[in-house]
Parts: structure tokens; sequence; C-alpha cells
């Protein structure tokens, strides 16, 4: 029941390393992947989803890995991902995009096309199924994504920062579909965002240039912020803490 | 993706009637031009003139469908499928595409004659599809790697280049390596060559695999290398196939086709002519008689085979049967079908004589003055007409002493009848 990297090392081209042998399992139903800019948060969950391939190590979700095209394949329809810039294929409406995306990941056309629209329900779009996918808001492109990831048997869903820009207003809306994701699947978010940190999620992973700084409960990460701050603002408190420590 | 959406999103779509219009109005007056009627392989032949504009379409459309992957960032969604079963759905409309423009350039073709019997040839069709598949891919994977607005062009320019260019360049078999070389197929005595045929297929097929291996499985360089083996495999095989070939590639029709009636003289027609046999055995009949009559010896046995064999003649390979075809036909089977050996070494002075002996001979065998002149030119059927009025023994006199001029190059014939003025035609 997790998901596990194992000694996992990832560069872009001659790079510096982004990840060095790092090795993390997570085998909570509802994780956040916190980190400053440039952390690896993206690229961690880019090798979550097998869209990266690790240039040493591996990762497992469930004991599966994607090491040979079938498995890879297997493995990708297993785990649903969000990347953090989402473009619509041209084209297509709303609904169309997301049987699509359904399709991308193994499901037959017929399948794919019935399910999207429940999916697209779930994440609050069903009003705007028939509209075209480019005249969707940041916001709505985002929450058409993750219905993306429901429209397919996904047991795993990756959300890699799924609120970067979003107003309050559509923060709301996203975090009552994350909500909602969590009665059938296990989630995974990276995000700078850390306010309603421990109304959501169960499972706190911080990562600082490439290395884990800190796992545990989130009631753990909690406890680190400063005793006098408010309850509105210890999850801040504790993340600036452990980056700040390290700094 | 649902077909319907695969239908209703694909720039195949909306190019399918610009395509179909463009052949229609644009392309209609070549691809009719030239096609004999009533035969397949002519049909198919000629419809191959509309591929160099077929392609660049096929090319333009895949290149579009290939920046919508790249535009939609799909690989980014991290897709279980391959990116060969990802592109597939896209590209099937625009081959259907591509099929429509030519079964839009075979309506054309087809309404000028259509056949009455025998199959299509199609290893061309089967041809048309791998090079209309063949530049679908490329375009697709070039607009994968560049934007839109460059992609989409230049794969119409590309295509359209390296389709319709080679026509014009020398060595003449270089053009086969891209159309197959059925352009100019085919009278009835001829049948398509399967040599330019295999090398355009050869070629498109590399094209083909090479797209797939590298739709298959990205920026490894064991797929670079292998895409390139396998398009430099495909290029020399392709060549290796249209080495040496001439322009117009055609092979002989086999003479087991043809179908025989009748006696004294027996008539063997293609089977695009065999409903109108009857006529032809009649009429070939009563111009046999006229030109023994006028002392000529025609064999019993006529055909439209060009190696007739011994004791048998040729009569052309002409594909509408009316009775001044076979008179013609007939007639210019008793010449040599071409100037001896000796005149593309110096002068041949027979070849003057060429044009009155054949109308001559035409208007001795019954055919009317007009089709003749067609066939021979006005002033060769005017002199011929003149030597007609003088009496039996004079005229074959006169055909006897001019004929020999057509097989060697030290005669001289002598085209005026003693008493009459032969006009210009010498």
């Amino acid at each position: 029941m997790s998901l596990q990297f194992t000694r996992c090392s990832f560069q872009y081209g001659r790079k510096v390393p982004v990840l060095d042998r790092l090795s993390l399992t997570i085998n909570h139903r509802a994780t956040v992947l916190l980190g400053p800019n440039g952390a690896g948060k993206s690229t961690l969950m880019g090798i979550a989803a097998s869209w990266h391939s690790p240039t040493r190590g591996s990762v497992a979700w469930r004991g599966r890995e994607p090491d040979t095209a079938r498995h890879r394949a297997a493995y990708r329809a297993a785990v649903g991902w969000l990347p953090q810039h989402i473009k619509p294929m041209p084209g297509l409406t709303v609904r169309e995009n997301v049987a699509y995306l359904g399709w991308l990941k193994g499901m037959a056309r017929r399948e794919a096309w019935d399910r999207s629209a429940p999916a697209l329900e779930r994440v609050r779009l069903g009003s705007l199924a028939d509209r075209k996918s480019h005249q969707l808001s940041g916001g709505q492109l985002r929450r058409m994504g993750i219905a993306g990831t429901l429209v397919h048997h996904s047991e795993l869903v990756l959300l890699d920062e799924p609120t970067a820009g979003l107003d309050p207003s559509q923060r709301k809306v996203f975090r009552q579909v994350v909500d909602d994701l969590l009665t059938d699947v296990h989630l995974v978010v990276s995000t700078h965002q850390t306010e309603d940190l421990d109304a959501v999620y169960d499972h706190v992973v911080v990562l600082d240039r490439g290395t884990v700084r800190f796992q545990g409960d989130t009631a753990g990460f909690l406890a680190l912020a400063h005793p006098g701050l408010p309850e509105a603002r210890r999850a801040e408190g504790a993340y600036t803490q452990l980056i700040e420590q390290e700094v | 993706m649902r077909w319907r959406t695969v239908l209703r999103s694909s720039s195949a779509t909306w190019l399918a009637p610009l395509l179909a219009a463009f052949v229609a109005f644009l392309v209609r007056d070549d691809l009719v031009a030239g096609v004999t009627a009533g035969y397949w392989p002519s049909v198919f032949g000629a419809a191959t003139f509309a591929l160099p504009f077929v392609t660049p379409a096929c090319a333009a459309a895949g290149a579009w469908e290939g920046s919508r992957i790249a535009r939609g960032n799909v690989a980014t969604w991290a897709p279980a499928r391959g990116g060969l079963a990802i592109a597939w759905p896209l590209l099937l409309p625009v081959l259907a595409l591509g099929l429509l423009g030519m079964a839009v350039a075979v309506a054309f073709t087809l309404t000028a004659t259509a056949p009455a019997g025998g199959m299509p040839p199609l290893s061309v069709a089967a041809m048309w599809l791998v090079v209309l598949l063949a530049n679908a891919m490329a375009g697709f994977l070039l607009g994968r790697k560049l934007p839109l607005v460059i992609a989409a062009p230049l794969a119409l320019i590309l295509s359209f280049v390296l389709t319709a260019y080679p026509a014009t360049l020398e060595p003449l078999w270089l053009r086969h390596m891209v159309t197959g070389g059925v352009n100019g197929c085919c009278s009835l005595d001829q049948t398509i060559n399967w040599r330019p045929v295999a090398s355009a297929t050869v070629l498109a097929l590399a094209v083909i695999l090479a797209a797939a291996l590298a739709l298959t499985a990205t920026g490894k360089r064991a797929v670079r290398l292998a895409a390139t083996g396998l398009l430099t495999v495909g290029l020399l095989g392709s060549g290796a196939l249209a080495y040496g070939l001439p322009a117009t590639p055609t092979t002989p029709r086999s003479t087991t086709a043809l179908t025989c009636s009748g006696t004294e003289p027996q008539v063997c027609v293609w089977p695009e002519l065999s409903s109108h046999l009857p006529t032809i055995q009649r009429v070939a009949a009563d111009t046999r008689q006229r030109l023994q009559h006028a002392g000529l010896n025609v064999p019993a046995k006529l055909t439209m085979a060009e190696h007739a064999g011994t004791g048998a003649q040729y009569i052309g390979s002409w594909e509408q049967a009316t009775a001044d075809n076979v008179r013609i036909g007939i007639a210019a089977g008793l010449l040599p079908a071409n100037p001896p050996a000796c005149a593309d070494r110096g002068e041949f002075p027979g070849e003057v004589a060429f044009g009155p002996l054949g109308a001559w001979l035409s208007l001795t065998a019954g055919a009317s003055k007009g089709e003749v002149a067609g066939r021979y030119g006005q002033q060769e059927t005017a002199l011929a007409a003149r030597i007609r009025t003088a009496p039996a023994a004079q005229q074959r006199a006169w055909f006897q002493r001019n004929e020999p001029a057509l097989h060697n190059c030290t005669t001289k014939p002598q085209l005026k009848l003693t008493g009459q003025t032969a006009g210009g035609a010498q």
C-alpha cells in the first residue's frame, strides 16, 4: 500500500543533480509534499508519475515498478497524475479532453467517455462539459486535469502544485474536490500552500535541495511551530522553522 | 478518444472538401487526358497524376495533428499508451483524407472511361496508401518537433517538392522512387511494371517504419541510429529497384489475355474490346480484302500483340473499336514499326516516305480521309489521295518502289508518280 522511492537520483541533462540517492516511503491516505522552489518536489512527483525516469534508483507503487514498457503502462494506468503546467488537447471540449486523458491511460474509448461525465461532476465542472477546453480559467483547467486522473481507475493520484496561482475561492473549491477524492484514492500533493493543511492531509513530507527534511504525521509537523503562534499560522510557522534551520 | 471526436476535431475533416475541390477543379483536366478507354491500369495510372498534390495535403494535416500532441503536452500526462498508439487515431483521418483525394482522382478517370471488366491494379492502390501514410507520418513527426506555423507549411512544401520535383530531374528513374512511375501507364498492350511501383513502396515503407520507431521511443540514440539505418536501406532498395528505368516504364501485356475470333482473318484483341470483336472481325475481313486486292500480302492472323510472331500481323493497340481504327491499324501494320537502326547513326532519307506510304495504305484499306489526315498529316494524305487516282498497277509499283526506303538508310524514296506532281510532301 505504499509509494516507495529507493535511492532515487535525477538530473536534467548535465546539470547538478536535483535528487541524489533519495529514499522515501509514503503509505498514507493524504500526503502533502512541501518545499521551497528548486527543492525537487516536481521532479519527485514526475518520477512518481513515471513521467521522469530516475537516472539511478527506482520507484514503486504497491510493489510495481515502471521498469519495462509493459510494467510502465500498468503503472501509469494505476497512477493518476496532474502535472504543474496543464495544456488541453487543442480542438477538444472539456468532456472530450477528460475522456482523452482516460484513453491515454489505457482505457477503452467507450468506457473513458462514459466515465468522463461523472468525473467532471466530481470536480464540479459538469456544467462546462461541452465547452472548449481553451475557454477554461486556470483553476477550471486544473479541475479538468483532476477529472482526467479520476476517469481512469487510479489508485494513487499525484497533484503537482494544483493550487498555484488560484484565487481564494478557487482554492476553496479545490479543497472540496480533494476532500471528495480521498474517499477512494490515495493522494500526494506538492504545494507551497500551508493553509488548512491539517484539515486535508494526514501526512507531511518536507523536501529541500533534494533531501527529506521532515516526514511524519500532520500533528508532528505542526508541533514544530513556535508554541506561541496562533492555530491558523502554525503550519506556516513549522515550515519556516524547518527551512530556516537549514539556511 | 471517440472516433466521433477524432473526426470532429481533426484537421483532415476541414481539409477534405478543400482537397476534393482542388483535385476536382484544378487537376481534373490533366487526370482525364490520355486515359486508355476501359483499361483499369490506365485509370489508376492516370489518377496517380494527383498523388503529388494529395501527399502534401496529408503531410500538412499530419503536421497539424503532430502539433496538437505537442501543444496538448500529451507526454507530460505520462500516458500508458505508446507513442504510436497515441498517433494512430490522429493519423487515420489524415490517411482517409489522402484516400479521399485519390478516390476523387479515380472518380474522374473513371468517368472518362469506365472499365467494363477486369480488376483494378491493387498494387498501385497499395502504393498510394503507403506513400500517403509515409507523408502523413513524416508530417506528424515534424509537427511534434516544430511550432505549428512552421511545421504545417514546411511539411506541405517539402512533401510537394519531394514528390513532384524528381519528375523534372535526370536521371529519369529518380521520379519512380516517389510516385511509382505509373503516370503514363498504359495502352492496351501494356501493363504496369512492378519495379517502379515496388520502388516507391519500399521507400515509403522505410519512412513509415522509421517514423513508427521514432514515435515509439523518442530521444534514444539507438532509436535514432536504427531509424537512420532504415531510411538508408529504404533509399538504397528503392533506388536499386528504379535504377535504369525509362520515364514511362511499362511491361508488355501477356498475350494470353487476348480474345480471338474468326478465320481468314483470325482477329485477336485485348479483352477490353472483346465485346466489339464481331464488328472488328467484319471490318478487318473487308480491310484485308481491299489490301490484298491492291496487291499487298496481309497475314491471316491479325493481332493486338505487338510481337505478333510468324504468320501474324500487329494491328496496333487502339482503344476505340471504330472502323477507321481497324483499317488504319491493319494498314500501318504493313509498315515497319520503327525506323531502321542506321537512322540513329546518320541520315535516313526514307523518313519522308513514312507518312505518304502510311496514308496510302490507310486510304487503300478504306479509312476515311479525315482520320488518315489526322494520323499522317494533311499534305501526306493529299499526296496519297492523288496516288490513289492512278491505275492500280501504277499505285502498286509506287508502293513497291518506296517501301524499301523504310528499311535502310541508302534507298532514296521517289514519291512523285510519273505524270503527277507530288506536292510538298517530299
